[in-house]
């Protein structure tokens, strides 16, 4: 091997070293917060619904780190409890659109023909609605509430993961490992399932990764609007809402949730760089 | 006269483009594949062989025309035609490597007809490595993955795949163009022995006239989509009737 090339090959190899450990350091802070949001009844310091308006409006003290709301409830435990909100009605809505969207899009493109019309025209029409408008017509009609708030969002996202899956599908379907395995008796299902998914699994994985943060802000923005979870659920959009009024005068009741999902954003995000940069090194 | 193991007639594909209209692939193309016989068929880059060979697969239906075999019409066959059919005829392409799953083993790909006829695991296994053995690999080959070997040696787990469930009927697709020459005289050699070996009848594409003339009986001349003319392989390449196979001739020997 030349210099250069030795070199090169050396340097490839310090970002690969360096690309495990950010993997690493994400993946455990994000496995830390889904643990977290799990247990957060166990870890809670005190009952995040219990009032005390003796104690209301205290600034951040030893007893409460992050201080107290207006019914003087401990912001910390109501932003460890809000995480339980946050995080997993967020997880399971990305791991919901990612598995639907994927699945449609992985049939039209196998199928082609009306079918893929039909569901490709759904969802473009899907994609027309703004999201925040979408949001209040299923707010109006359904309720308000975390599940309806999610309901909406995924109306509107997944269309992007069908596009994709689609679009991959069909340039696999034209490569010939694809007909030597219909060749060798594969049903339709199994070219799907064995074949074709696995092969385009790490784009729709990275977008999902990508998403998670996405979908928390609009979650999280939904319930800021009143859309979403409500109070006195603990939820960080709703807690942030909550104490816009006193923003001046009490700034940790707004601050504690909005770096709570600043925090956790950043972490997922960071993640799903990481994930994309390990799947495909290239770009 | 022989059995017609493949009996093609009157094939046509059209293509329907997106904004300049249609393309003719194949026009009105008629031919057979007798028993024991190996058919070449030859042409240029565009003359309609890789399509001539998906249609007699079944992997994309003619615009007119049908493939029989037996008495089968490949491109109508039911899932349960179908697998008879492909117990009968199998295929072999030109990417040997991306004829195989990149996420999966050789063994793997080589076992798939096998596993899709219900053979229990420790049979097919023994099996998948009596293949690469017969196909000169060793059995270990089973467990590498694509990436992992040359294309030599992959075309040659191709062959043992498209043997597995031991077809009567080889087709042939430019098998041995991506290889370099001495390895293409290698897969050659193995695609002789293994012709003798287990009566294999072949459909032969390749648009290199010297390979059909050490391999072939008989030989079609494809041009734009027509045949041009057809006749036992010594015959035709020593007097070629048609200026187009005059050239071709010309230009490798």
């Amino acid at each position: 091997m030349s210099r250069v090339g030795a070199k090169r090959a050396r340097v490839q190899g310090m970002k690969k070293d360096y690309l495990k450990i950010r993997l690493f350091l994400f993946s455990a802070l994000a496995v830390l917060l889904i643990l977290g949001a799990l247990f957060s009844e166990q870890i809670c310091p005190c009952d995040p619904y219990g009032q005390d308006l003796a104690k209301a409006l205290q600034a951040p003290n030893p007893g409460h780190l992050m201080g107290t709301d207006a019914y003087g409830r401990d912001m910390l435990s109501r932003v460890i409890a809000g995480s339980k909100v946050s995080i997993l009605s967020t997880l399971s809505l990305v791991a919901f659109i990612a598995v639907f969207g994927t699945a449609a899009g992985v049939f039209c493109g196998y199928v082609e023909g009306l079918p893929d019309s039909v569901l490709m025209r759904i969802s473009d029409l899907c994609l027309a609605f703004p999201g925040l408008v979408f949001a209040l017509a299923v707010a109006a009609i359904l309720g308000g509430g975390v599940l309806n708030a999610a309901i909406a969002l995924a109306a509107i996202s997944w269309p992007k993961y069908a596009r994709l899956a689609r679009s991959r599908t069909l340039e696999m379907k034209g490569r010939s490992f694809i007909e030597a395995a219909f060749l060798s008796g594969d049903t339709d299902l199994q070219l799907m399932t064995r074949h074709i998914l696995p092969n385009i699994a790490g784009p729709i994985l990275v977008t999902a990764m990508l998403d998670i943060g996405t979908m928390m802000m609009e979650l999280a923005g939904l319930s800021f609007l009143g859309l979403g979870a409500q109070p006195p659920t603990a939820e960080w959009g709703s807690m942030m809402s909550s104490g816009r009024s006193m923003l001046q005068t009490y700034p940790w009741v707004v601050l504690s949730p909005g770096l709570a999902v600043f925090a956790t954003v950043a972490v997922f995000n960071l993640l799903g760089d990481t994930v994309r940069d390990y799947l495909d090194p290239g770009q | 006269m022989r059995k017609a193991l493949i009996k093609a007639e009157s094939l046509s594909k059209v293509f329907a483009g997106k904004n300049k209209g249609e393309t003719r692939a194949l026009y009105d193309v008629s031919f057979e594949l007798y028993e024991g016989e190996t058919l070449g068929i030859v042409g240029e880059s565009g003359s309609g062989k890789s399509t001539l060979a998906k249609l007699v697969c079944g992997l994309m239906p003619p615009s007119s025309g049908s493939v029989w075999v037996g008495r089968t019409n490949v491109g109508k066959a039911g899932r349960k035609e179908r697998l008879e059919l492909y117990a009968r005829m199998q295929m072999v392409f030109q990417d040997s490597k991306g004829s195989f799953d990149s996420r999966r083993t050789l063994g793997d790909g080589i076992g798939e007809s096998l596993r899709n006829r219900k053979l229990p695991k420790e049979e097919i296994r023994r099996r998948v490595e009596e293949l690469l053995t017969d196909c000169g690999l060793s059995g270990e080959f089973a467990d590498r993955y694509p990436r992992e070997v040359s294309g030599g040696e992959c075309q040659r787990a191709a062959i043992a795949r498209a043997l597995a469930i031991k077809p009567e009927i080889l087709i042939l697709d430019e098998a041995t163009s991506a290889l370099d020459v001495t390895v293409q005289a290698q897969i050659i050699g193995l695609l002789k022995r293994l012709r003798e070996e287990r009566g294999l009848s072949i459909l032969f594409i390749c648009h290199n006239i010297a390979l059909v003339q050490q391999f072939c009986d008989r030989v079609l001349v494809l041009k734009e989509g027509r045949v041009l003319e057809s006749g036992m392989t010594d015959e035709l390449l020593s007097s070629p009737q048609n200026p187009y196979t005059r050239a071709l001739i010309e230009a490798v020997f």
